[in-house]
């Protein structure tokens, strides 16, 4: 316990950090995503030819690629908290697992979301029993069910273990996901997504997309922290710390409420 | 700036894509806002009455 680490471990330690840090991310943010959005529509060509001819609709891109990022990405650290959280059982590993879930389920959905209105024109179709799309959307029922299994347990404890548990186990989606394009044969195996990469963009897509990446990160760490501050009050509510907490941010309110 | 909302002719699927992310983020932000405000009003309440009833 000597350890510097396990100071930032103890809730009381991390509440009043992530509080200080959450302005920083939502102005890394806006910053992010209104440079990548500027980017992606003022700096990018309309028409996309070559071997994959796209129209205007590929601008799509610079919010459906760096959901599904983030998507995959969180889903891997929330498994990470998960298990910190089962092998050294902190409590606030636990926390920040559940505080990553509905982010990370938003960002999924919102890849399915923006791949079916990329799918319409360039495929003919707004959704598919393909590889990808299959997993991702498997992606996104794990997500629920994790929240799901962790709110229908009334013991937070026993939740928290279930719950991380059942993320575990799932994390064998992520390079199920990651992978399902690498098809040796494109005639033999359904595969809408084609097989890319980076190097192959147009650098000023590339870089709107990182742009927009990146500032979908920075807004995960923001909200992320916001939950994990209202799961950390919700929790330990009891402490002397919290009670402070609780008093000092709601001080005028409670002096105005007191008869004097 | 017609052209810009246009983009096109695929603004319906550009402006759905681009509208569910801000839909969904803005939305998760302001629910944040309020569960968080919620908690604090809640608990600040909870201590007031047990302050008071120390008191008593």
């Amino acid at each position: 316990m000597s350890t510097p680490w396990f100071k930032f471990a103890s809730p009381a330690t991390f509440y009043p950090l992530a509080g200080r840090t959450i302005p920083v991310f939502w102005v890394l943010a806006a910053v992010l995503i209104l440079l990548g959005l500027y980017w992606g529509f003022f700096e990018t060509p309309d028409r996309l030819g070559g071997t994959n001819p796209q129209k205007e609709y590929y601008r799509i891109i610079f919010v459906h690629v760096p959901a599904a990022w983030m998507s995959m990405w969180l889903y891997i650290v929330m498994v990470a908290w998960a298990a910190v959280g089962l092998v050294f059982n902190t409590r606030l590993s636990f926390m920040m697992a559940n505080a990553v879930a509905p982010t990370g389920a938003i960002f999924t959905f919102l890849a399915l979301w923006t791949g079916a209105f990329w799918g319409r024109p360039s495929w003919g179709t707004y959704w598919d029993w393909d590889p990808r799309l299959t997993s991702e959307l498997i992606l996104f029922f794990l997500y629920i069910g994790y929240m799901a299994l962790h709110s229908a347990i009334d013991d937070t404890r026993r939740a928290d273990r279930a719950a991380a548990l059942l993320a575990i186990v799932g994390l064998v989606m992520v390079p199920i996901i990651f992978w399902s394009i690498n098809c040796p044969d494109p005639n033999a195996c359904a595969a809408l997504h084609q097989r890319s990469g980076l190097g192959k963009i147009d650098g000023n897509i590339l870089f709107a997309m990182l742009t927009m990446t990146l500032g979908f990160w920075m807004y995960s760490f923001a909200t992320t922290f916001m939950r994990l501050r209202s799961i950390i009050l919700t929790r330990e509510w009891e402490t002397t710390w919290a009670q402070d907490a609780v008093r000092s941010a709601a001080g005028p309110a409670i002096q105005a409420g007191t008869p004097s | 700036m017609t052209e810009f909302f246009s983009q096109g002719g695929y603004a319906g699927f550009v402006w759905a894509s681009y509208g569910m992310a801000l839909v969904l983020l803005a939305g998760e932000v302001i629910s944040l806002r309020r569960q968080q405000r919620t908690i604090l009003t809640r608990l600040g309440r909870l201590l007031r009455l047990r302050d008071s009833g120390g008191k008593q």
